[in-house]
């Protein structure tokens, strides 16, 4: 009997540190599994801000003489299409520039009494950033404020 | 004496122990792959963001990736291949030569209406030229092939260029626009009887990299012969194998130079995709202009820039970059399209 229980006392310790070492094991993969969850959302703002950026300084959408770009040209915003900027710049985002002192949405037929471009379908379920950008009015030579905003499909 | 039940204590202990001890070496083997293998990844993630970085600031900037051969295994565009992951650098067109430390910079080549924007990545180059030809051509197409690589004056890792092999003379050391503005106006200037290098192998072990411009067949490594000004063909030898590859502008040539077939068929197939795409959006655009009252003044040019743009577009759809032929329409209409938005551009409509 006290042989017995002594076997007993002896297979339960080896079984809790057993336990201890798989619950370890689970607590670091699972961590893991946590970070890179984070890195994966780090990830996709960062393509964001990248889309964000890419955009400010396109040759395709900015006047030429703005090297530093950020100053857009409303000829070029209303003549680029979705599938010219996809071809580009990938897929996965949509995006949209709106003129603060203009609206309607600029196509072949406003032009140029418009103020707002969207390229892409818009999604509810994405991770937006916006920036104050120049609108360079092409026909006028004016310089007005806009936003853009750029969404990436989460 | 040891009692049967010790003996068991012993026995289980020391069954356990092991047991204990191929799990945690496995669980912590595999842990450190991870990390190796993690910290290979992270590298090549940060070599995009700073790519990303230049390509949207045109900043240029050093980069250091250490222990280079094992993280890239190597770069097939648009992906660096690591062992184990595959990173893409899209959407941005990218040349990158491996190394410990490179230097990112964004070339940008433009034809008035449009700009075509490439990141060039490379570590130490040494380019020395050999023209062997007094024809003016042969120093054009070196300063076209000067222009569109890398200006590092501001950075750390260094591209420089040299000139001419007088049997075993050869001058070396500057950087891009020295020998723009310097050594190829002199050269320009002062025609030179060229003699080719007797000592290649030696400036090969030194890693220079020797670029022939000939009339005639020669035997080099890498051997340019004009056509005209614009065109001509690019001869790559390697052991007894030679292939010709035809250039239409100065990035063909580089694409040549820093990774071979490779980089030419991606430098082309993108450079014509991205032609295509502004096109078909300039075209749109002068239509859009052509309907506003204040565009008046520059109808007539607009019309002419959209009857050219639409010719670029129908080569386009039937081009193949490896003809002659289709090569020197596109340039033609690529002079011809420059020329007219520079008209329009004079009238203030640009």
């Amino acid at each position: 009997m006290k042989g017995q229980s002594h076997l007993m006392e002896y297979v339960l310790l080896m079984f809790f540190v057993v336990m201890i070492m798989v619950v370890l094991m689970f607590f670091l993969t699972g961590w893991q599994v946590t970070s890179s969850t984070s890195q994966q959302y780090e990830a996709m703002s960062h393509k964001a801000a990248f889309l964000l950026r890419a955009f400010a300084n396109s040759p395709y959408l900015n006047k030429k003489t703005y090297p530093e770009g950020s100053m857009f040209e409303d000829s070029k915003l209303t003549a680029i299409t979705c599938e010219d900027l996809r071809k580009l710049y990938g897929s996965g985002w949509y995006a949209e520039l709106k003129d603060i002192s203009m609206e309607g949405e600029c196509n072949e037929e406003t032009y140029p009494n418009c103020g707002e471009w969207t390229f892409c379908k818009k999604k509810e379920k994405s991770m937006v950033f916006d920036i104050p950008v120049n609108i360079y009015r092409k026909t006028t030579g004016e310089i007005h404020i806009g936003i853009l905003k750029v969404g990436l499909y989460v | 004496m040891i009692s049967a039940f010790q003996l068991f204590k012993i026995i289980l202990g020391v069954i356990m122990s092991v047991f204990v001890i191929i799990i945690a070496m496995q669980f912590s083997g595999r842990y450190i792959q991870l990390g190796e293998s993690g910290k290979q990844v992270s590298t090549v993630i940060n070599l995009k963001k700073a790519i990303e970085d230049v390509y949207t600031s045109g900043v240029p900037t050093d980069f250091k990736i250490s222990d280079a051969k094992k993280t890239i295994e190597f770069y097939r565009p648009p992906n660096i291949i690591t062992p184990s992951a595959t990173v893409s650098l899209e959407p941005i067109p990218t040349l990158l030569v491996a190394g410990e430390d490179i230097s990112i910079h964004r070339i940008d080549y433009e034809i008035g209406w449009w700009k075509f924007q490439l990141i060039e990545a490379v570590p130490d180059t040494k380019i020395l030229f050999v023209p062997l030809t007094d024809d003016e051509s042969a120093w054009h197409v070196i300063e076209d092939i000067a222009k569109y690589m890398p200006s590092t004056e501001n950075t750390r890792t260094k591209v420089r260029f040299g000139i001419w092999c007088n049997r075993t003379e050869f001058y070396f050391g500057w950087e891009k626009n020295d020998f723009i503005n310097k050594v190829i106006r002199l050269f320009l200037i002062e025609k030179r009887v060229l003699n080719f290098c007797e000592n290649v192998n030696y400036l090969r072990k030194k890693g220079y990299k020797l670029v022939v411009i000939a009339d005639d067949d020669y035997n080099a490594d890498f051997l340019i012969k004009p056509k005209s000004r614009k065109i001509g063909y690019v001869y790559i030898t390697k052991g007894d194998e030679k292939k010709a590859y035809l250039y239409k502008n100065p990035l063909d040539i580089v694409s040549l130079l820093l990774g071979g077939e490779t980089f030419y068929e991606y430098e082309n197939k993108r450079f014509l995709k991205e032609l295509g795409v502004a096109v078909n959006a300039s075209i749109r655009e002068a239509n859009i202009l052509m309907t506003s009252e204040r565009m008046g003044r520059c109808r007539v040019e607009l019309a002419s820039f959209i009857s050219v743009l639409n010719d670029i577009k129908q080569k386009l759809e039937q081009m193949n970059y490896k003809n002659e032929d289709d090569v020197n329409e596109l340039n033609a209409y690529l002079e011809e399209s420059s020329k007219i938005y520079e008209r329009i551009d004079r009238l203030g409509c640009g």
